[in-house]
């Protein structure tokens, strides 16, 4: 079982992951830029363009995404405990039973196996490679973030990109040192567990704000697409014009 | 079923198809699956959407993923290169499910020429096998011909529904400089059809932006290109008749050389069924095709469906195959043993009797199950021969193109499958380097088809640069350019070398305790030679945007980055070697029929029997030699000699 205090989070840290998400993504800057700089706006008409209005991280939904991910660790717990059985004892779950050791041995095979299903990137894992849910993977890091943003005191969004980025890089001095857990793997797999969301392939909130992103970058992939070859021409009539135009 | 004529182990190109033909035939056929059957709506015409089928997470970057690495089951990977040291990883699985690899695979739909059969006799007329043998190549010709498959490949491309054209293809082809090179040998003009008549049985799919820019470059450079040939009903096509597309390949045949497994009628072959075409959704490769009755091609839409209708065969998923059963006395196998892991936590240990079993899990898990099977040195093994000359194609390399900013949006990456145009160009590429090098100057080495390829997955693409390290604006910086990026891969062949190899790993094992795959890969002076020959000529199919203005420096990695060569751990469905076919038992694993030398009750019908492993994507050729394995059988059954 995973314990809902590891699934359920308080405000504060509700927060501190909201202007941490938008420094790792700074959505509300990077569209303010493109304005500035008339660089590629969506083809129709989008609210968070409109005067007073803006575009964050939060407003794309990818933040209760990511606590619904959390609460969704539930799931994964039979499993992990599982595999960190057949880690203790690889051979446990053979259907040779006892003459697994004699089955290897006469295929001079190791004495002594390996279950390798965390270093081969199939599991999340603690520091010390153990499977984990993702409740528990992120558990210790909570108060490690906590205790990083009360001592780097990021004030504005300029200051939660820096910080954002000090994390990734494990560089930033308010993370406590004498501790195994690094900042970038942390920053990684929430960044990990965020795009999901940002890229609308599961999104919780309402049209447009789940495609915002994809509609900011161009991308027109969305779920349930369809095009007929008409809608193929027309694309390659305009990519074509649009190569022999002006810069 | 308490005794199965035959038990086929995995339900792809090879197994699906093969089961199929065999059943068909009037065998009683056990077909195991190790993964479930995740395509149900299919055969469920009001179910209605479901948009996980779309998920990128769930389908390229969950782990474990159901569907292509079933949980607990890993591979391990070890470099030829001295010192290294094996780590387990994620590579070299095909799709776990029923219809396996053809669920997800990219449905580019190539046959592979002549002379791809015939490699053995070219090098050795042009003096370069002397230099391959002794860089450490084994490079044989199959022991069958281009000949004898081509009228099955015609049926298999029927079964595919593969979209094309023709023409275009036999002319990128025989417009190559190297075709032109190469009429002058003498065993050219023996090695077969280069320009086969068959009509692909689909209009070719409609050609996308990014395959309309890379034609374009392609043309300027001298290439001949041709619209790829697609395992998909084509959009806007009338839906597809397989039964109708199936007489129209047996029509090309001679009448007199039919076999009299196709000579039934139509009805008896198939049924009325319909497919729908392709709606350019988009999620193709790597993700389940969500097309109402099978715009994607794939075993699951054709044959296994199929299969389902006969009462003959039965249809067994989350069956863990783990010992193909021998008889030491005997020297035959006599069933197989599997794990149902319908409930994996709770696995039941089974057991299929068969007069016959047909290997068919992919070069890999093939290779691995012969290997566990057996004698302790494996089944099929007594000349060590399984496992060895292991070919994935040389996967990464290629030209990444990075448009200017002004076509933010305009690329539309989203239509359609990853391929969209293609040439054979490049298939064989001479050195003319100055100062030359002896050993190879002037001669044409083989590399690969190059294909356009659409940046399809904008949440992978973001993923690897944030594990990489990128974040903040920089992170969104590299998402911008993905949508402007396009890509010309090649399919670059590496030829057979017997380090290259799938073994037992000694120390790893899997859930259930069996020892995984080792992959033993590294590539050699050939391959190294290619990346060296082909940067120039994917360099040179972007020129003509340098001419028109458009790009304006193909030495700066902002508008063009040509990978310095392929990623040895990137090995994906093409799997191929392992268990070479050819007529020498002691350099061979099976025999020209696919059985195996040793125990002849044993067939491995995929891509682990090519002795070469060609520079093009190998389904085509899996179902079409599954064909003719398929109707070797029921013919030699009825004429009463047996199957040895």
């Amino acid at each position: 079982m995973v314990p809902a205090a590891l699934t359920v989070m308080d405000d504060e840290l509700r927060g501190i992951l909201e202007k941490l998400s938008e420094g790792m993504f700074p959505l509300g800057a990077w569209i303010e830029d493109k304005v500035k700089n008339d660089r590629y706006k969506p083809h129709e008409h989008v609210p968070w363009r409109e005067k007073g209005n803006s575009l964050s991280v939060k407003d794309t939904g990818a933040v209760v995404f990511f606590e619904e991910l959390l609460e969704q660790s539930a799931e994964e717990a039979p499993l992990v405990g599982r595999f960190a059985e057949v880690i203790a004892d690889p051979l446990r779950f053979s259907p040779l039973l006892d003459a697994a050791g004699d089955w290897r041995a006469a295929r001079g095979l190791d004495h002594d196996a390996k279950f390798g299903i965390v270093g081969s990137g199939n599991m999340l894992a603690t520091a010390d490679g153990a499977p984990v849910t993702r409740a528990r993977f992120y558990a210790p890091y909570w108060d490690l973030l906590r205790q990083a943003v009360a001592d780097a005191a990021p004030a504005n969004a300029a200051d939660w990109e820096l910080f954002a980025k000090a994390l990734m890089s494990d560089a930033s001095p308010a993370w406590p040192g004498n501790q195994p857990l690094k900042s970038s793997v942390f920053v990684k797999q929430l960044g990990r567990d965020l795009l999901q969301s940002l890229l609308n392939m599961r999104n919780p909130a309402a049209d447009p704000w789940r495609v915002a992103f994809l509609e900011e970058l161009g991308e027109h992939r969305r779920v349930g697409n369809s095009f007929t070859r008409y809608d193929v021409e027309r694309f390659v009539r305009a990519f074509r014009e649009r190569m022999g135009a002006p810069a | 079923m308490e005794e199965a004529d035959f038990a086929v182990i995995g339900s792809s190109g090879g197994g699906g198809t093969i089961a199929w033909l065999l059943a068909r035939a009037g065998f009683k056929v056990f077909l195991a699956e190790l993964g479930p059957d995740i395509a149900e709506h299919l055969d469920r015409q009001n179910l209605q959407y479901n948009a996980a089928t779309h998920d990128e997470h769930r389908f390229r970057l969950g782990r474990p993923a159901l569907h292509r690495r079933p949980r607990g089951d890993y591979n391990t990977f070890l470099s030829t290169d001295p010192g290294a040291k094996v780590t387990p990883f994620s590579g070299a699985w095909t799709a776990s499910v029923l219809g396996g690899g053809s669920i997800i695979w990219g449905t580019w739909s190539f046959r592979a020429l002549p002379i791809d059969f015939r490699l053995g006799t070219h090098f050795a007329e042009t003096g370069q096998l002397e230099t391959l043998t002794k860089w450490g190549y084994s490079v044989p010709d199959w022991p069958i011909s281009y000949g004898e498959l081509e009228p099955f490949y015609n049926v298999a491309e029927s079964l595919l529904a593969v979209s094309g054209d023709r023409e275009a293809v036999n002319r990128s082809v025989t417009s190559s400089a190297w075709y032109q090179a190469f009429q002058s040998l003498n065993h050219f003009k023996d090695d077969g059809n280069y320009e086969p008549t068959f009509p692909f049985p689909c209009q070719h799919y409609p050609i996308t932006p990014v395959g309309d820019f890379v034609d374009e470059g392609f043309k300027a450079a001298g290439k001949h290109p041709a619209p790829l040939p697609s395992g998909m009903v084509a959009p806007g096509s009338a839906s597809y008749r397989t039964r109708e597309a199936i007489q129209t390949a047996l029509a090309q045949w001679e009448e007199e050389e039919l076999p009299g497994f196709w000579k039934r009628p139509a009805e008896d072959l198939w049924s009325d069924r319909v497919r729908d075409p392709c709606n350019l959704c988009g999620f193709c490769g790597e993700f389940l095709c969500w097309g109402k009755r099978g715009p994607k091609s794939s075993t699951r839409v054709s044959t296994i469906r199929e299969l389902r209708d006969l009462s003959n065969a039965q249809i067994r998923p989350n069956a863990k195959v783990f010992e193909v059963i021998y008889d030491e006395g005997s020297k035959r196998a006599t069933g197989i043993r599997y794990l149902d892991v319908s409930d994996p936590d709770r696995p039941r240990v089974h057991q299929q009797r068969a007069k016959y079993v047909i290997v068919s899990c992919g070069a890999v898990q093939s290779a691995r199950l012969l290997l566990l099977s057996g004698p302790p040195g494996g089944l099929g093994n007594s000349s060590d021969q399984v496992g060895r000359y292991a070919q994935f194609h040389l996967f990464g390399y290629g030209a990444t193109c990075t448009l200017p900013e002004k076509m933010q949006g305009y690329l539309r990456s989203e239509l359609g499958h990853t391929g969209n145009t293609m040439t054979f160009a490049d298939y064989f590429v001479k050195d003319d380097r100055v100062p030359e090098d002896p050993d190879t100057f002037g001669k044409w080495w083989k590399a690969g088809t190059m294909v356009s390829t659409a940046k399809k997955n904008p949440l992978d693409n973001a993923d690897g640069k944030l594990q990489g390290g990128l974040v903040g604006r920089q992170l969104i910086a590299e998402m911008e350019q993905f949508n402007r990026r396009l890509e010309i891969r090649l399919t670059g062949d590496d030829l057979p070398m017997a380090q290259n190899q799938v073994s037992l790993d000694p120390t790893y094992v899997d859930e259930y305790g069996f020892p995984v795959a080792r992959i033993t890969r590294g590539f050699g002076p050939n391959e190294e030679l290619m990346f060296t020959l082909m940067h120039g000529k994917l360099k040179e199919s972007f020129q003509h945007y340098v001419d028109v203005g458009l790009l304006n420096n193909l030495d700066d990695a902002k508008q063009l980055t040509i990978a310095p060569k392929a990623i040895p751990t990137l090995i994906g469905d093409h799997q191929m070697g392992t268990c070479r076919m050819g007529d020498d038992p002691k350099k061979s694993v099976v025999d020209r029929f696919c059985r195996a030398h040793d125990t002849p009750n044993v067939f491995v019908v995929d891509s682990s029997v090519f002795p070469t492993g060609f520079g093009l994507n190998p389904m085509v050729t899996v179902m079409a030699n599954a064909l003719r394995v398929g109707t070797w059988i029921v013919e030699q059954s009825k004429s009463g000699d047996g199957l040895g």
